[in-house]
């Protein structure tokens, strides 16, 4: 079903604020929705939620009509479930409890996980007996999300569901996260100030910025306009696609094969050889040299060409656009740096690269 | 004592009568309060309040004026229920409830209101129907403002006299209710029997109270 869609014309007055513009957004995949604080992006979740009723929305999944003129399907019924930035979890009510409350309500028709898949990829088996108002925000984000997945949702909607996550724990559910909720079919809505979350979840990016819904596009392009990922969050990065070759048990690190350049990273051990893998890279964790350096701790180092370079007015850093085994990256370096090694388009330069996040492909 | 007995059986039925009844009034009143965002909103909780401040004997004599067997609503109860509502045990049923009701909704809208919206966001987004997430959370979440409302509501009517005398008068075993048997054995100077009826309504208001505040402690705030 690619062809099922999220239709949104918004019209949203209230108060001072505004959100207006609409959007066709696929029923498939995740879709991040990416702007600065106060933009409209939680608006946009409650207003797709059921949760704000103002008149002159137009909101449509597929052939359903949730909400236009005087019509409107009320959050209950929609089965669109939304996991708040500050979790709410039930206090009356245990961990249990609250991963049952989502399930006794659930409608056949759903998706999403059985419970002990749902405890398994959350972890949450030494929280199901826990009172939820001993949580650590992170644990409570987990249940959130739990909760969610067990309402039987048709899309999920994601509002900063994952910033209380430790980053450890992070960087291992959201690819495998990313993999479940296409095994079940399960399209979500994420909104993220994180262009690292957007890069390893989403398929498309909505920017939303001063109230008005901007133009849907592929997550990549996001990634790579200057309009998009670097003035929005000011975490510039890209996209290097590889393949895993290998794992090292003794040092907890994975090999990973970019054309034919290895570079090795922590943290990946869940995923199998052969598999085709996406890295995440914000343009501010490379460095850029010359010439093989030695003495570095930076152990990972693809040779590159500069493309271009672009400054960055009235700041102190410019972006340097590099081609690497027919792929691209973007290096944010200071205009300093760039002059002191005179750096030019068709240099040849060795990038060096300290962190990375995966993102599985999705097919 | 046991010539009391009457009026203290009367007075405890009037009381969980009462609170029962403020209950089902009371939970939807204050609801109401809690959620509404009309402009007479304040005119609404001020007449709710009103018991609060107003002698007894007002709305003693207004109820009197309304349970007359000659005006609509006392006319109307004597053709339904056979009965006048003056000097009955229902006609003290109504009275209570008016003089009361502040004593339910105020604790109710406050605990309501405390609850907020966030938690019922979460439970219609979960799938729960506003009916279902007012039962399932915010009924839950409440549940001080609950027993406090509950416990106030009954000691609080255990304790009217004012009402009741002019509603209800002093028929033993119709309306004579402890507060007033305790004012008859003044009158009469039997001060034993006052001294018995006087602990006894100090001990049972001092009991539930404490019993509130306990119950309070056991069950901290859980909204939040």
């Amino acid at each position: 079903m690619p062809d099922r869609t999220l239709d949104i014309d918004l019209d949203h007055r209230r108060g001072g604020f505004s959100l207006t513009g609409r959007a066709s957004l696929p029923l498939s995949g995740v879709t991040g929705i990416a702007g600065p604080n106060g933009a409209g992006k939680t608006s946009l979740l409650r207003v797709i939620a059921g949760l704000d009723r103002t008149r002159g929305n137009t909101i449509r999944f597929d052939s359903e009509t949730w909400q236009y003129d005087t019509a409107f399907l009320p959050a209950h019924r929609r089965r669109a479930p939304l996991v708040f930035q500050d979790s709410r979890l039930f206090t009356h009510l245990s961990v249990t409890g609250n991963l049952d409350y989502a399930g006794r309500r659930a409608a056949p028709g759903g998706h999403g996980p059985d419970r002990a898949e749902l405890i398994d990829l959350l972890q949450l088996a030494p929280l199901m007996a826990r009172r939820t108002a001993d949580l650590s925000g992170g644990e409570r984000q987990r249940v959130a999300l739990g909760r969610a997945l067990s309402a039987g949702p048709r899309l999920l909607l994601l509002d900063e569901a994952f910033s209380a996550l430790d980053a450890g724990f992070r960087q291992n559910l959201l690819p495998v996260l990313r993999e479940r909720l296409t095994h079940w079919q399960l399209p979500a809505l994420v909104v993220s100030h994180s262009a690292r979350e957007l890069a390893v979840m989403a398929d498309h990016v909505l920017p939303v910025e001063n109230g008005r819904v901007g133009t849907l596009c592929p997550r990549d392009a996001w990634l790579a306009g200057s309009e998009g990922a670097g003035d929005t969050t000011g975490e510039p990065g890209a996209v290097l696609t590889g393949r895993i070759t290998g794992h090292d048990a003794r040092l907890h690190l994975t090999d990973l094969h970019i054309g034919e350049h290895r570079i090795a990273l922590p943290g990946l051990t869940g995923l199998s050889v052969g598999r085709e893998a996406r890295l995440y890279v914000p343009a501010r964790d490379i460095t850029l040299a010359l010439d093989a350096v030695d003495g570095l701790s930076v152990r990972n180092r693809l040779p590159a060409t500069v493309a271009a370079i672009t400054d960055r007015p009235d700041t102190a850093w410019c972006d340097v656009e590099l081609e690497v085994a027919r792929q691209r990256l973007c290096a944010r370096i200071t205009r300093a740096a760039a002059e002191a090694l005179s750096l030019k388009p068709g240099d040849t330069v060795i990038a060096l690269i300290k962190s990375a996040s995966l993102a599985p492909r999705q097919d | 004592m046991s010539e009391s007995l009457p009026a203290i059986l009367l007075t405890v039925q009037l009381a969980l009568v009462t609170t029962l009844i403020l209950f089902v009034i009371g939970t939807p009143l204050a609801w109401w309060l809690a959620n509404t965002r009309t402009r007479f909103k304040p005119i609404v909780e001020a007449v709710t309040a009103l018991p609060l401040v107003l002698p007894p004997t007002v709305i003693g004599f207004y109820l009197l004026i309304l349970f007359n067997p000659g005006s609509a609503i006392g006319g109307l109860w004597v053709r339904l229920a056979g009965d006048t509502l003056a000097f009955s045990l229902s006609g003290l049923v109504i009275a209570s409830v008016i003089y009361s009701l502040p004593f339910m909704v105020q604790p109710l809208q406050t605990a309501f209101e405390r609850v907020g919206q966030a938690p019922r966001d979460a439970a219609a987004s979960l799938g729960a129907s506003p009916l279902d997430a007012f039962v399932s959370v915010v009924m839950p979440l409440s549940l001080r403002g609950f027993i406090t409302a509950g416990g106030l509501s009954f000691i609080h009517t255990v304790g009217e006299f004012g009402v009741v005398l002019m509603v209800g008068g002093n028929i033993p075993g119709r309306t004579r209710v402890v507060s007033i048997a305790l004012y008859d054995h003044v009158e009469t100077l039997d001060y034993a029997s006052a001294h018995a009826l006087a602990l006894g309504l100090v001990a049972a208001s001092l009991s539930v109270l404490v019993a509130v505040f306990l119950i309070n402690r056991r069950y901290p705030v859980h909204a939040g």
